[in-house]
């Protein structure tokens, strides 16, 4: 397995769509089933079956996707963080958020209370949400970045299975060939 | 044996993880019918940064929205009985000649769905962002089957040969 020649197509496509992912407005397109996350690991495969040497194939397409998912969940979450800090450094929003707690009438007590005291800190709210919301965010972009990866690998791959491409240069070796003959005897 | 089939794993696999989420979808508003109005927004929330959830595209059970809209109902309806049913999946679609006109074919629907709506020359219904959904979710297990199969597998390191490539173009 070329693990070393997936991560560069995984970054490269991760980082796009974890931008993507993060910006205001152009987010939104997250929403038609994640289109983003299912386009990066599109994207991811094409760059990756441009340049392998053998054919890809659908679960390498899947491997691909997945560690794309993860690269663009935590871009976009890393990217989200200061316009969550923002949002919840502004105490009017806790405080509207700790009111609709009290108001939700199937919580445990101890629920509303460790709700309560989260929302109380904007630090430590933003920790709790930022913990969560991410982990939350990576799994999803991870699952659906590896349908995209066999997406991209069904849709950019022809070379058959095990199929390696003519154009790779031969490995570069030091020293005579094998397969030469042995120099006749001198007479 | 049938439990040892790579293939016959990776079904169970898909259905496992697709029957899952399409649980959760009905979940959310039967909880939120039951009373466990937490617990539904959380299951609502889990769903939110992947869908719009817009009520009314989206069906309704007991009164509450499902927790995701029509077209990605369609879609996981589709993976998982693609998944169930997925011996009955002509191979030809699948075979390394095809695929990539099957996933085109199985793609197209859905995009001119959403395209045509948007530019405002057809008003896609439930039923229209349901079936394109069922398509392209069908397509998406018919790939995903096999990619797990191998996934799956425990890695066979003398078939991942490292390529050693000259002068690389990143």
């Amino acid at each position: 397995m070329n693990q070393g020649g997936m991560l560069k197509p995984a970054l490269i496509a991760g980082v796009l769509l974890g931008i993507l992912s993060a910006l205001p407005l152009i987010q939104w397109v997250n929403s038609c089933c994640c289109a983003w996350v299912i386009g990066g690991g599109i994207f991811a495969a094409y760059l990756y079956v441009r340049e392998s040497a053998e054919a890809v194939t659908l679960g390498r397409g899947l491997a691909l996707g997945l560690l794309t998912g993860v690269i663009g969940g935590i871009v976009s979450v890393l990217m989200s963080l200061p316009l969550l800090y923002i949002s919840f450094a502004n105490t009017k929003v806790l405080e509207e958020l700790s009111k609709s707690v009290e108001h939700v009438p199937d919580l445990s007590p101890q629920v509303r209370e460790t709700l309560q005291h989260l929302l109380s800190d904007p630090l430590r709210s933003l920790s709790f949400f930022a913990t969560i919301g991410g982990a939350m965010v990576t799994v999803m972009s991870a699952i659906f970045a590896m349908a995209g990866g066999a997406i991209g690998v069904a849709l950019f791959e022809k070379r058959k299975p095990g199929q390696i491409s003519a154009e790779t240069p031969p490995a570069t070796t030091s020293g005579p060939p094998p397969e030469l003959p042995p120099p006749p005897p001198l007479q | 044996m049938r439990l040892s089939n790579p293939i016959f794993k990776a079904r169970v696999f898909v259905i496992l993880l697709s029957g899952l989420g399409f649980l959760m979808v009905l979940g959310a508003p039967s909880l939120a019918a039951g009373g466990h109005f937490f617990l539904s927004a959380l299951v609502y929330t889990v769903f939110s940064p992947i869908c719009h959830q817009m009520p009314e595209r989206s069906f309704e059970l007991l009164g509450f929205p499902w927790a995701v809209c029509h077209r990605c109902c369609g879609i996981y309806l589709g993976v998982l009985l693609a998944a169930v049913f997925y011996t009955a999946i002509p191979r030809r679609l699948t075979s390394h000649e095809m695929r990539r006109y099957w996933v085109a074919a199985a793609t197209a629907p859905l995009l001119m769905d959403v395209g045509l709506t948007a530019a405002g020359v057809w008003n896609n219904a439930p039923l229209s962002r349901l079936c394109t959904g069922f398509l392209f979710g069908s397509m998406l297990s018919s790939l995903l089957v096999p990619a797990f199969s191998e996934f799956l597998q425990p890695w066979n390191l003398s078939r991942c040969r490292t390529t050693e490539i000259q002068g690389g173009a990143w």
